[in-house]
């Protein structure tokens, strides 16, 4: 009996130490690969907190020079968080956007698969032939569409999430005026408020309406649809708007009618550098253009170290007769070429 | 014959994909088995999209190893940052404790006089 009882307890001594704890010290071994960007982006996100630390310490600091030290390494790391917030943001979206390939990539050979084997053969070589090409097409524009309504469903997510980020932002319920517009809104009104937002829908629709004749532009055409609808390509176009909102604001505020072009220009870029945000995480080298609804066109580049360049290049309407030296120093020059149509005169 | 060697180099590239490669093994298996009885057109359109995916994976392939590597250059300027503090830090504390020292020796000379 009791050896009976020790052979059992043996057995299931050697069934829960053996095959188990070995499978366990195997998956412990080898893990959830990390990939070389997983990689750098953990080591970067230590050394920034090392390097905050190490700040931190030294501004409580009571000598004054290691003081100024801790001061210059809060400036080294926090020089570095517009671009590390533009990585990460960058990752996740890659992230999202393979997984969307593979899924496509899946989808589409199914589909290939499927539709054509619903395809029953003719008997004539030729009238095959022309069958078969048919089909190809209503492949493709069956991918077109697929994509297309995938695309919405995408967009709508996109807004729901962005208005919902937005209503905990001023902390209460959205107007009706605020709301981000979908992509199944009337765009007429979105096309002066929101110019960046209403172009990408158009675009969108653009391409499902005319996405071309032969197969491989409908492909073509699908793929469009699908890269333009990347939660990096809305949420650009939705910055963008942001900041010509803003910088109509800015460039408003800050002209002095008495002034002169040079004057009145200084003073844009010094107001847009004051208060930088929503331009903050934008990249070197950004520009936009815009004509403020007095009349006033200027385009605005952002520079190194968080400087802008403002640069008044037409006047009309009603900025025109109430801003008479900026006027006069315009007329001046060989009239330069007028803003990006789109925006309202 | 033609469609059979067909058949095999779609398989070839099908299985060399990166997006099949990432795929469970049942979804590989369902693939492989529809494409069994593939015509050359369904063959032609099928390697269309798989060489089409191949470069969007690995177009975001390349752009991670390009974060990657903008991240590294980040990382490498921050410790950079935090050795030069530490160096001058160093030298600071010597002097430090170099003028206290000093000063304690200054304070032995007043008292032994």
């Amino acid at each position: 009996m009791k050896l009976f009882e020790f052979f059992q307890n043996l057995d299931r001594l050697v069934f829960m130490g053996g095959p188990e704890s070995f499978a366990q010290s195997e998956s412990a071994g080898k893990g959830p690969k990390e990939t070389p960007l997983e990689k750098a982006n953990r080591e970067a996100a230590q050394a920034m907190k090392r390097v905050e630390n190490r700040a931190k310490e030294l501004i409580g600091s009571k000598n004054p020079r290691k003081r100024a030290w801790g001061h210059q390494l809060k400036k080294a790391v926090d020089s570095q968080a517009s671009l590390r917030k533009r990585i990460v943001e960058k990752k996740s979206q890659n992230k999202v956007l393979a997984r969307h390939v593979q899924r496509q990539f899946t989808n589409a050979l199914r589909r290939i698969a499927r539709m054509e084997k619903s395809f029953g053969g003719s008997k004539v070589d030729t009238e095959r032939k022309k069958g078969r090409e048919k089909l190809l097409l209503l492949v493709s524009k069956s991918i077109l569409k697929d994509e297309y309504r995938d695309a919405n469903v995408r967009l709508m997510k996109y807004v729901k999430n962005a208005n919902s980020q937005k209503a905990k932002k001023y902390q209460r319920a959205l107007g009706s005026s605020e709301l981000i517009e979908g992509p199944q809104e009337n765009r007429s009104s979105m096309r002066s408020r929101k110019p960046n937002l209403a172009r990408l829908y158009d675009k969108i629709d653009d391409l499902y309406a005319n996405p071309g004749k032969t197969t491989a532009e409908i492909r073509a055409s699908a793929r469009q649809i699908r890269l333009l609808t990347r939660s990096a390509v809305f949420r650009e176009a939705l910055a963008n708007d942001q900041i010509l909102k803003k910088l109509e604001y800015w460039v408003d505020t800050s002209i002095d009618p008495k002034k002169g072009k040079k004057y009145n220009e200084a003073r844009i870029a010094r107001r847009i550098r004051r208060s930088e945000e929503p331009l903050f995480s934008a990249e070197v080298g950004s520009s936009w253009e815009l004509t403020t609804y007095a009349g006033l066109t200027v385009r605005v580049t952002k520079g190194k170290d968080h400087r802008y360049k403002a640069e008044i290049t037409g006047i009309k309407g009603f900025a025109k007769e109430s801003n008479s030296a900026l006027a006069r120093d315009l007329s001046k020059k060989p009239r330069r070429k007028r803003a990006s149509p789109r925006r309202r005169a | 014959m033609t469609n059979q060697t067909k058949k095999k180099a779609f398989l070839d590239s099908l299985e060399a994909s990166k997006n099949f490669q990432e795929l469970t093994t049942k979804d590989q298996e369902e693939l492989k088995l529809i494409y069994r009885d593939a015509d050359e057109d369904q063959l032609a359109l099928a390697l269309e999209e798989i060489s089409m995916d191949e470069a969007e994976y690995v177009a975001l392939e390349d752009e991670n190893a390009k974060l990657a590597t903008e991240q590294e250059a980040l990382t490498k300027n921050l410790k950079q940052a935090l050795h030069d503090t530490q160096k001058k830090e160093m030298d600071e504390n010597m002097a430090e404790d170099k003028k206290e020292s000093a000063k304690a020796a200054e304070a032995a000379l007043h008292e032994l006089d």
